[in-house]
């Protein structure tokens, strides 16, 4: 129980890090940290992942501009692929195969909320969509770049500190 | 492993169409303006720090001399001082809003900003009130400061609108984002209509200026009042440069916002609607 609430803990602060502190730098407001830790935990315990993947997009959504579940069905694609991957061809838990599970699921994470964010365009549920032009790209590609580095710190904090965590932090699956 | 996958593809999905059908039904908005209530505050603390990083950075020049300045700050720096500053800014900010708000009779809503929009989403603001405070669509939000060198009284500066909407917070869309879009006028002569729209986050530009109408450099521009719930009078920019050129249809300019849209964290929200 406590684990789990350390983990609700964990999904607040990565949410209000992101949209709040994260957001005011030019540079940094593209980094995905809440993608990058459910993908992250992907690996290490799906049902925490799972954990991530609705609390924290249920509050990614109420605070993102684009219709309801946008962010949430967008995460959910990406931790889904990333697990599967990891289950069947990066099964080592290398800091390479998980520098691949997150260049992937930033790319499926952003190609299912671009498709989403065009379908509800259409449907008319927004009036708001997002310009496929070389603005775009360049915070895509700054965002892959984002996330992997973020990536690179994650994953030799988790290391360094492995033992200790696995008793308070993750549930045994 | 087969069964497993079907149990698990079984429980996603449900929750899925129960997410989408309780928010459809409106059974989640308690729910989630509990979570706003509770979120709100951590969001406003790290939007601050933010901010003060931002301030801290700018002003920056050489490493040694930066250093010096901070080391000298920290020790005249105590907890007292800084908590006495931030309520005497707060203090002063309420003032002129209320001034200018009470001169106007405009009835309205306090906000702090609490986050932005990240990557795409970049121009817009998250602020800290919502349905619950009668906030709707559409609403300006404003910035009031006293500007002595333009103005004889504190004036009501336009950030941008509201565009969406929840139990306890709201996201507003400012005025240099590509997708904004205000009915403007000029201060001088209110015969003239426009629209001014956002450049990339970075610029104004008004544009639809009849060719009869005379537009210059230095005129003020304000909204027109021809849109609903944004009253006449409240102050966009100043017109830098004109654009037009032989043959166009219509007289276009580049505005200059008056506001720095940096560094902001209390904004009054106008409540224009019944």
């Amino acid at each position: 129980m406590l684990k789990i609430i350390l983990h609700i803990i964990f999904i607040v602060l990565a949410v209000s890090i992101q949209r709040s502190f994260l957001s005011g730098f030019v540079v940094l407001n593209n980094l995905n940290l809440l993608l990058i830790m459910a993908v992250f935990m992907a690996t290490l315990d799906f049902k925490l992942a799972i954990l991530w993947v609705f609390l924290g997009g249920v509050l990614g959504d109420m605070y993102s501009l684009y219709p309801w579940l946008s962010v949430t069905l967008s995460l959910l694609l990406s931790v889904l692929v990333a697990r599967i991957l990891f289950l069947n061809i990066f099964t080592n838990k290398s800091f390479g195969a998980l520098s691949i599970l997150i260049l992937i699921g930033t790319l499926i994470y952003n190609l299912l909320f671009l498709s989403l964010i065009y379908c509800f365009y259409l449907l008319k549920k927004t009036s708001f969509y997002i310009n496929l032009d070389f603005n775009y790209l360049v915070n895509l590609s700054w965002q892959v770049l984002e996330n992997l580095i973020f990536s690179v710190i994650i994953f030799y904090l988790v290391n360094s500190m492995k033992q200790r965590l696995s008793k308070s932090f993750l549930v045994q699956s | 492993m087969k069964n497993f996958l079907s149990k698990f593809s079984f429980f996603i999905i449900t929750v899925v169409l129960l997410l989408i059908f309780f928010h459809w039904l409106g059974f989640l908005n308690p729910v989630l303006g509990g979570f706003q209530k509770a979120v709100n505050p951590v969001q406003k603390f790290f939007y601050n720090v933010s901010v003060k990083s931002q301030v801290l950075f700018s002003t920056a020049e050489d490493p040694k001399k930066e250093n010096e300045a901070l080391k000298t700050r920290l020790e005249k720096f105590t907890v007292d001082q800084v908590k006495l500053e931030l309520l005497a800014r707060e203090n002063e900010i309420l003032r002129h809003e209320l001034d200018f708000l009470n001169k106007k009779k405009y009835q309205y809503a306090f906000a702090n900003i609490i986050g932005r929009g990240s990557g795409d989403e970049h121009q817009v603001f998250i602020i800290d009130k919502g349905e619950s405070h009668n906030i709707k669509n559409g609403y300006p939000v404003i910035f009031t400061k006293k500007s002595e060198a333009l103005f004889q009284e504190p004036a009501g500066f336009l950030l941008g609108k509201i565009i969406k909407v929840t139990r306890n917070s709201s996201q507003v869309l400012l005025l240099t984002d590509n997708k904004s879009l205000v009915a403007a006028t000029i201060s001088r002569d209110q015969e003239v209509s426009g629209l001014v729209k956002g450049e990339r986050g970075l610029t104004l530009r008004l544009d639809l200026v009849p060719l009869d109408k005379e537009i210059k450099e230095g005129d003020f521009v304000i909204t027109s009042g021809l849109e609903d719930f944004i009253p006449l009078g409240l102050i966009i920019g100043e017109i830098e440069k004109i654009e037009s050129r032989t043959g166009d249809f219509f007289q276009k300019a580049q505005v200059r916002p008056l506001v720095s849209f940096d560094n902001l964290g209390l904004v009054s929200v106008l409540i224009t609607g019944d």
